[in-house]
């Protein structure tokens, strides 16, 4: 099957072999679990993924195998579902691959030889696409929480490796109405079961549309590196179709600005970058999640923290969209 | 003119006594601009290694100022807070009274941010606010701080059950196994027993009224809230029956039945469950059978068992081979071309996902030889870690670690990982392996295979390990040399000092390092060669490693009384 652009392509993907589809859904109906456990085909894609050291347990083990299914599942891409793990990019198998997957949230120290830049540069020029998760992450979550926060800077340990790769060029924020927010999935799931103040936050301001804080670096205008805060621990799913990591939600709710500007706190303030580069101030208890947030325009809000099997739910459900507009952007460009 | 001269003296030697006292320590000149004095005060502070405080002399008046905690990996700025705890929760009170509706909210949200009981206490108090948004905070704060420490509190909250908001009850619903925490404090009660008080503990039992609110919430409007009350209720010590299991397996919500199926264990299986059941065996969703078959597994009871013969055919490969499993597991014989279907099934998959691998363990019930044949077949899988994972169930089997003819295959897999499996275990073996084995490992291609031929020498005489380990001592790989170096100098093979002393001119570190430590084992005989090689080498690491053992060892043998 040959495409002759990329609109082509994704209109494939969406509905243009009616064909195509109706045989998945034929299928997906007829074998709906067959298709999620049957091997990979010959001339799958294979997606790499780094692991720096041996016999490291990933963090999201289920993460990567669950999203690759289920773009096989939606869509008539064909991935294998078993990830290549290679231990290092000077791994020859990276010349014959054009999916490159990394986790920072794995491994948060990945410092990679001179060999290793020179074979991230070549991969790259040649048209490979590298995805960093957890590539952007706040300072005040720490190192051992996986949260997901909308912070618009590179986290420094990523920045410092393509400064390698490619001196002097930058990551930019990718704009709302990147194609890459719409190429498959498009706006939210649907949020009916959701409690109405985190509904309100999450469609106006966490994923407005369906989009998140995605910073990419762009190599003669394709783009061929991403990072984004942590996806992958919304899209395991176990045996039973269930999602693996329960997720909670962080919502800015208002509370009087005069009473949080006075209130006791006892740990330490945090900077975070915001979409139009201006910065919040996030106040800290000890021992506890982020309090609360000065905002540039001078507002006050306060951090509430709600979990639940909807919250989760819905949160898996975003997270597995973006996986795939992802992958399926890749594919397609 | 003496007199001048005497003040002048007096003068000079007191300018002597006060100049160094400037400069050591004193106030900075105050004539010079703030900001500068200010810079100076700082750099002063730090080059005396003080920590920065206020660089201003003059005491400041005190503030209520917490000091910010730093844990380790979560940086930020330090930073003073604007009141003190006890200010923020006096206004909270007042808060809370007010008729002002946001001021509640507001005030019910910003006490969730503080763990201290009057935290909890004053949440606690507003539970019964006529406004649900205050009622929603305060809940959802409580459980943010846990602020609530007793059992009087536990039980307003988990009354709450029954609130008329949706939210409210989600809240509480999700929290049962925190409020029973909460529920089960101080349950003891004293008896008199032969004239003396004991003390024993009792389990918590909830109030009729409050076992009722509970018990109603299984039947709530909200599949969210059901779920969460089904799968925490036994939590809370009370008796679930088989006619609410079979109320929950019809439940329209999935989420519902698929907790329901957890329950089946341990309620009688009666025959509304059983059909229950069979109506989920032919469900569509793969999800909920694949549940049902992992539900069912072990339960001897001819209905359970026509259940699992059914999904023994299910178009799902996965249910269908744990069903067989399972099946088999009761001691049925297995169903033909199952075996086969395994075999097939794990050799075509390429992933040691989940699913997969509790595919995997389960291959077990089918008994030893189909077991070992399936796990013998799956030690050729592409998948490496498959292959480990058989290989560890294969070696297993008749002893097969001591077994050399088993394992040595297994250190010609070409993933590391697998080798270092076997490497692992196998080098603890005090069993010689035969030379023909190890003349095999010591030609391998990998080098963790051929330092594991350079440890396992170590088992036989020094005369054969003489014959054999030259190949090794000139390994291109620094592993394999310091493993048969440390096997040369543990069984003292002929020249094993010569040898010794040879190394410590090794161009690898971690081999002199290895000499080194080998002579300093024996070191009544080879101090001499260490100490001219110290000599020899200044400066070199080794060397002044092996200066400083000297030292330390000199003192402790001179010190130590000779024994006849």
């Amino acid at each position: 099957m040959h495409f002759h652009s990329k609109r082509e392509f994704i209109r494939s993907l969406q509905s243009g072999h009616y064909i195509v589809l109706a045989c998945i859904c034929l299928l997906t109906n007829i074998l709906p679990a067959q298709s999620s456990l049957l091997p990979a085909k010959p001339d799958a894609i294979r997606v790499l993924q780094l692991l720096k050291v041996d016999n490291l347990r990933p963090r999201y083990p289920d993460a990567l195998p669950s999203i690759l299914r289920e773009l096989n599942e939606k869509t008539t891409a064909n991935f294998d579902a078993s990830p290549l793990v290679v231990n290092s990019l000077e791994d020859e198998t990276l010349s014959k691959h054009t999916f490159l997957y990394i986790n920072f949230d794995d491994q948060p120290d990945i410092s990679l030889n001179e060999g290793e830049i020179q074979s991230l540069r070549k991969f790259l020029e040649r048209g490979g696409f590298c995805y960093i998760d957890a590539g952007i992450k706040a300072e005040f979550i720490g190192a051992n929480r996986g949260h997901s926060f909308a912070n618009w800077e590179v986290r420094p340990e990523a920045a410092a490796i393509f400064e390698k790769v490619f001196p002097g060029k930058s990551f930019r924020p990718l704009s709302r109405e990147h194609e890459i927010f719409r190429c498959y999935y498009k706006g939210l799931p649907n949020g009916d079961k959701l409690p109405e103040a985190i509904r309100d936050f999450v469609e106006n301001e966490k994923w407005p549309q369906g989009t998140y804080s995605f910073l990419g670096l762009h190599l003669e205008e394709r783009l061929s590196v991403l990072v984004t805060p942590i996806i992958a621990m919304g899209w395991g799913k176990d045996e039973s179709g269930n999602w693996v990591s329960p997720i909670s939600f962080r919502i800015r709710e208002n509370a009087e600005d005069a009473r949080l500007q006075a209130a006791s706190y006892t740990g330490s303030k945090f900077d975070a970058s915001r979409e139009d580069g201006l910065r919040d101030v996030i106040y800290s208890q000890i021992g506890q999640l982020p309090a609360w947030v000065e905002e540039p325009n001078g507002r006050w809000r306060i951090f509430r923290y709600y979990s639940g099997k909807e919250i989760s739910d819905y949160a898996n459900s975003f997270y597995t969209q973006l996986g795939v507009n992802i992958f399926v952007h890749a594919l397609s460009n | 003119m003496t007199k001048f001269y005497c003040v002048y003296i007096f003068l000079f030697i007191i300018s002597c006594f006060s100049l160094p006292a400037q400069q050591s320590g004193g106030a900075v000149p105050q004539g010079i601009p703030e900001e500068v004095r200010r810079a100076i005060e700082q750099a002063r502070l730090r080059e005396l290694g003080v920590s920065q405080g206020n660089p201003v002399t003059s005491p400041s008046p005190p503030v209520p100022v917490i000091t910010p905690f730093r844990s380790p990996g979560v940086p930020g700025t330090p930073s003073t807070s604007p009141s003190s705890l006890n200010e923020t929760l006096l206004q909270a009170a007042k808060d809370l009274k007010s008729p002002d509706e946001n001021l509640r909210v507001s005030s019910a949200k910003l006490l969730g941010k503080y763990q201290v009981s009057q935290a909890g206490k004053l949440l606690l108090s507003v539970l019964g606010d006529k406004s649900i948004k205050v009622r929603r905070a305060a809940v959802r704060s409580l459980f943010e701080n846990m602020a609530f420490r007793d059992r009087a509190g536990a039980e307003k909250l988990l009354s709450m059950l029954g609130d008329e908001d949706v939210e409210v009850r989600r809240e509480i619903s999700k929290a049962i196994p925190i409020l029973r925490s909460r529920l089960s404090i101080s349950t003891t009660v004293t008896r008199i027993i032969n004239g003396r008080p004991v003390m024993t503990s009792v389990p918590y039992r909830l109030s009729s009224v409050m076992a009722e609110t509970v018990t109603k919430a299984l039947g709530d409007e909200d599949g969210i809230v059901r779920q969460n009350v089904l799968k925490y209720y036994t939590y809370l010590n009370l008796p679930f029956s088989a006619a609410m299991l079979e109320k929950c397996l019809a439940d329209p919500d999935r989420g519902v039945v698929d907790t329901a199926m957890s329950r089946i264990r341990i309620v009688p299986r009666t025959p509304g469950i059983i059909e229950r059941l069979t109506t989920i065996a032919g469900s569509e969703d793969p999800g909920l059978r694949r549940k049902l078959v992992s539900s069912l597994r072990g339960i001897r009871e001819p209905e359970i068992q026509s259940i699992q013969t059914k999904l023994a055919t299910d178009i799902d490969p996965y249910v269908r081979i744990m069903a067989a499993v399972s099946l088999v597991g009761l001691g049925q014989p297995v169903p033909a071309g199952t075996i086969q279907g395994v075999k097939d099934f794990l050799m075509r998959v390429d992933s040691a996902n989940t699913q997969i691998m509790s595919l995997f363990y389960s291959i077990s019930d089918f008994g030893e030889p189909h077991a070992r044949e399936i796990y013998t077949l799956l030690t050729g899988h592409t998948n490496s870690s498959l292959r480990r994972s058989a290989w560890q169930r294969v070696l297993n089997y008749d002893n097969g670690w001591n077994t050399p003819s088993i394992w040595t295959p297994v250190l010609e897999d070409t993933d590391k990982r697998v080798r270092e499996n076997v490497i692992g275990t196998v080098q603890g073996n005090l069993v010689p392996v035969p030379m023909d084995y190890l003349e095999k490992l010591i030609e391998s291609e990998f080098p963790d295979v051929r330092a594991l031929a350079g440890m396992l020498l170590a088992r036989h005489k020094a005369e054969i390990v003489s014959e054999w380990m030259f190949d090794l001592l000139i390994d291109e790989e620094a592993q394999v040399r310091r493993a048969i170096l440390q096997t040369a100098y543990n069984i003292r093979v002929d020249g094993w000092q010569k040898l010794l002393q040879k190394s410590l001119g090794d161009g690898d570190p971690s081999i002199q390092r290895t000499a080194a430590y080998g002579l300093l084992g024996n070191l009544g005989n080879s101090e001499p060669i260490l100490r001219r090689f110290v000599s020899e080498n200044p400066g070199n690491p080794i060397a002044i490693e092996i200066s400083r053992e000297l030292a330390r060892r000199t003192i402790i043998r001179k010190s130590t009384p000779r024994q006849n």
